[in-house]
């Protein structure tokens, strides 16, 4: 978060590296699909056009979903924000982040609170005439309301 | 591996607004609809 504030980057190797972790604690919690559809959606990131890399990441998508039912609105959620990535809308390091909590959390309500934040962000953004968010910092905060809230 | 490599932190306000109030809305309306839209597609299973 606090790269993110200096200069609206993430060094690749922590989000990269919580994005492992991620996988490996989702393995372990029986969520197969949508690691493997982790892994295949960065390679398909590499195809040639954009047309043929969208019809991968469906397609796989799909089949992460039918393979795993209850595992379905993660693979949804990962190719939701994949293809926000893949059209410039969400940048990688944000991507990676909602990736890594989906797959810890295993539960994709938590995008609730972080738009929520993402929101109360642009608002504050659009009142100082700024034109882009840091959205790691609403990722941050959005995730820590959905883990505390049952505390409360 | 582009996706990996690509390390930006950045979503435009505009798009941040516009993803706040979709999200809260369908959300709005799962909560006030949703058990209707369940007992409608339920109706309709078993008529199938």
């Amino acid at each position: 978060m606090v790269y993110d504030l200096r200069n609206h980057q993430v060094p690749t190797p922590l989000t990269v590296g919580g994005m492992v972790g991620a996988g490996l604690y989702a393995l372990f919690n029986g969520l197969w699909a949508p690691v493997l559809l982790m892994i295949a959606l960065t390679h398909v990131s590499d195809f040639n056009p954009r047309e043929k890399r969208l019809a991968f990441a469906l397609t796989l998508s799909v089949f992460s979903a039918i393979f795993q039912p209850s595992a379905a609105l993660i693979c949804l959620l990962i190719l939701v924000v994949w293809v926000l990535w893949e059209f410039g809308v969400l940048g990688g390091a944000d991507v990676k982040l909602i990736i890594t909590a989906a797959l810890v959390l295993g539960n994709p309500i938590f995008l609730i609170p972080i738009t929520v934040v993402g929101g109360v962000q642009g608002v504050i953004a659009s009142l100082q005439k700024k034109r882009e968010i840091p959205f790691v910092v609403s990722i941050f905060c959005g995730t820590l309301l959905f883990v505390l809230y049952p505390y409360f | 591996m582009r996706f990996l490599n690509d390390n930006r932190g950045i979503e435009s306000t505009e798009v941040a607004l516009i993803i706040a109030v979709v999200v809260l809305v369908a959300y709005g309306a799962y909560r006030l609809l949703g058990q209707n839209i369940a007992a409608i597609v339920t109706d309709i299973a078993g008529k199938i």
